[in-house]
């Protein structure tokens, strides 16, 4: 007689459970004195939990210490079957980072976060990267498991059930200083670049 | 990981294949004979190069559905001589042969003599460049598909190798190298040598349908074989949909209900066209289940209950067996679901007893079935119980022995459906190969896939083309791939046995009962 194969469904079940993430909470943290930022960092920590993401060339990393801390970061969501927003405004994120001046588009880390993990391989990520000419050491391309993913894009407020109705704000953020920004998406290329330039002003204020 | 790297496509062309893909490419002849185009009725010919048959239908032949006034059509040779009728937007026709082909090019009309959209030259073309140009049209799609060389045809599967459920992925890859083995040894499929790529998984706890995906976008594989990717059944159908890339027989208990006319909407991407499964799944036998109860005992005097944890995998099950009853009219339905890992088995049998149920499918894990069976023989309440076998079997002969000759399992397939041919290869695959027959269940799955595989490919000819291999395995019709039951497809059937075997369970002698029934699903064998 046949036996039962076990475990078949158990991911099913698992799935249907998954706990439902809580919105998030206000991530602008001003920070002054260094134990402000000690505590500052370890409340960033807190929130943004070092889940596990993926690179676009198979690299591992934990999402807080590994991707974001003591960064300053620009932060776009995208999925590659995308249809829409998503080639465009890599377009513009490349066109940003050509009009940077030198010594600040070295102190910028592009970070570009798949909204569709379960489709959005590592190799896949990096072929979008690739065709978009931003395939490269300071821009990462981060997708990872499903759930990884999902948690790090509800805790930036920008998880979407709906892919073609996706977020194209950006995320712009000096991490050390706690400095947290969101960009809207009909802001010019000009624009950003100069809000950039801002944040990295913020290290060298006093 | 990707696998290992693309080789060129090797498709060796003729003479006339290769001058008539010249004709296609560039609208001009090797034999330096001048080829034109008649655009409009009364103005003077353009020369063909302007408006090579390329620059509309693709360099592929499949057209293009985003131009937006003409939609040039699928010239590929296997879609146009398929039979008919052909319906297009303004017109239908029979069947293409190479004449009315020809006609088509020189006069602009289809089989049935409409006129083609104005906006399809006509071509003055000599006889000999017209012979060519159909020698090449007949082979190019089996040019334009990925994974396929003159040689060989390569088919993808996705297992995991490593980690947790390595054994069972490396028992499926074995038997079903050892069973290309074999075909290759009797001199392949129309000449071509089969070969496996795997897409490995479960190295890391990235997801499966990673693998999947990689695989598929490396354009290396022509088709996908079997495969195991739990959680992610329905994106791997709906892969090999996106890629418009044949899958046939993933491991899987939840193929899509198809055959659904019971009311219950379906979203549409539930639909695959790619996708052919070769066992009907739970939902399918709790169908069977709900069909067994009204054959043994009369549906308009049975009252009939549905319990089952709220999952919704196993939500679908319910939903499906629900619709069922509710069509074959039973006396009363109930419906009663549970939150999943607290089932309150002494509260349903208290509900269901004072309702007078007479049958109850129990669509939840063994172990609460076994609360349920005892909870209702604690009450003296004997009521008909159902399962599938899937999800009950572990638990059934822990029932009381008050039960018995009232326990009824479905399954989608069990050792009665292995024909002495099936399990005679079967055997040998293992000797021959050293593969040893942990995870059989698992390895019949990967066999039966492989049979329809090769029976597909046997069905398709020669110049093979995915879409090609769509219809081989539309026309399979009571294929018996050896362990299985027979599988049937169609043009809006992707699931090969759609029925399930009843079986009862003997629980006073802790065994089950010689005599099963088949009870089929398909509206062929229902009355």
């Amino acid at each position: 007689m046949f036996k039962p194969i076990q475990n078949l469904l158990a991911g099913s079940a698992a799935l249907a459970l998954m706990l439902c993430i809580a919105a998030p909470a206000d991530i602008a943290v001003a920070g002054t004195t260094s134990a402000d930022k000690a505590a500052a960092e370890a409340k960033a920590r807190d929130y943004f939990t070092n889940v596990e993401l993926i690179d676009q060339d198979g690299q591992r990393l934990k999402f807080y210490d590994d991707v974001l801390k003591d960064n300053i970061v620009v932060i776009s969501f995208i999925f590659t079957n995308c249809q829409g927003a998503c080639p465009l405004m890599t377009r513009n994120l490349t066109m940003i980072r050509d009009m940077l001046p030198g010594n600040v588009r070295d102190e910028i880390h592009f970070i570009s976060i798949s909204l569709d993990p379960v489709r959005d391989t590592p190799a896949a990520m990096k072929e979008f990267a690739q065709t978009h000419d931003a395939d490269q050491e300071s821009w990462l391309w981060l997708t990872g498991q499903p759930d990884n993913v999902n948690l790090v894009t509800k805790k930036l407020g920008t998880y979407t059930d709906e892919l073609e109705a996706h977020t194209t704000m950006l995320i712009a953020a000096n991490v050390r200083e706690s400095h947290w920004t969101k960009i809207a998406p009909n802001v010019p290329p000009k624009g950003v670049a100069e809000r950039l330039r801002l944040l990295v002003e913020d290290n060298a204020a006093p | 990981m990707l696998p290992t790297s693309v080789t060129a496509q090797d498709l060796v062309l003729s003479e006339a294949e290769e001058r008539g893909k010249y004709v296609y490419e560039t609208g001009k002849s090797r034999s330096r004979r001048i080829i034109t185009a008649d655009l409009q009725r009364g103005e003077p010919p353009v020369p063909a190069e302007i408006l090579p048959c390329k620059s509309c239908h693709g360099v592929d032949g499949r057209g293009a559905e985003d131009y937006t006034d003409v939609a040039p059509l699928n010239i590929n040779w296997y879609a146009m001589v398929q039979s008919g009728p052909h319906a297009h937007s303004k017109r239908s026709h029979a069947a293409f042969d190479e004449a009315s082909v020809a006609r088509s090019i020189v006069d602009g009309l289809d089989p049935d003599g409409n006129s083609l959209d104005p906006a399809m030259p006509r071509y003055n073309i000599s006889d000999d460049d017209m012979a060519d140009l159909i020698a090449y049209l007949k082979v190019m799609d089996s040019q334009s598909d990925p994974g396929l060389t003159s040689t060989s045809v390569r088919l993808g599967t996705v297992l995991p190798l490593d980690g947790q459920y390595a054994g069972l992925g490396n028992a499926m890859r074995e038997v079903i190298e050892a069973y290309f083995s074999v075909v290759n040894a009797a001199g392949g499929v129309h000449g071509r040598e089969l070969e496996l790529v795997v897409g490995p998984w479960g190295a890391n706890d990235d997801p499966a349908i990673w693998a999947a995906r990689d695989l598929v976008n490396s354009e290396q594989v022509f088709a996908l074989i079997s495969g195991y990717v739990p959680e992610y059944d329905a994106e791997f159908a709906a892969l090999s949909d996106e890629k418009k890339m044949p899958l046939v027989g993933p491991y899987t208990a939840l193929p899509p209900r198809e055959d659904d006319s019971h009311g219950h909407e379906h979203e549409q991407d539930d639909k695959t066209h790619y996708s052919f499964y070769a066992l009907a799944g739970l939902a399918h036998q709790a169908e069977v289940l709900v069909e067994a109860a009204a054959a043994d005992h009369g549906a308009g005097t049975t009252r009939l209950a549905i319990v089952h944890p709220q999952v919704a995998s196993i939500n679908e099950l319910a939903r499906a067996a629900e619709a069922r009853a509710e069509t074959l009219g039973f006396k009363s339905v109930e419906v009663s679901g549970y939150a999943y890992g607290r089932f309150d088995s002494a509260a349903t049998v208290a509900t269901l007893r004072a309702s007078a149920v007479d049958v109850v499918v129990f669509l939840g894990s063994a172990e609460a079935l076994v609360e349920f069976g005892s909870a209702a023989a604690n009450t003296r309440w004997l009521p008909y119980v159902m399962a599938p076998g899937l999800l009950a079997e572990r638990g059934v002969f822990e029932l009381p022995k008050s039960l018995s000759g009232r326990v009824l399992l479905a399954y989608a397939s069990l050792p009665t459906d292995f024909t002495a041919e099936g399990t005679a290869e079967f055997e040998k695959l293992h000797d021959e190969f050293g593969i040893d027959y942990a995870y059989s269940i698992a390895q019949i799955s990967a066999y039966t896939a492989a049979r329809i595989m090769v029976e597909g490919l046997r069905r398709a000819d020669r110049n093979l083309s995915r879409e090609q291999l769509v219809s081989a395995m539309e026309s399979m019709d009571g294929f018996h791939p050896g362990l299985v039951p027979p599988v049937s497809y169609g043009p809006d059937r992707r699931v090969g046995t759609l029925g399930g075997h009843i079986v009862r369970a003997d629980l006073v002698n802790g065994q089950f009962e010689e005599n099963t029934q088949w009870i089929a699903l398909d509206d062929a064998t229902r009355d």
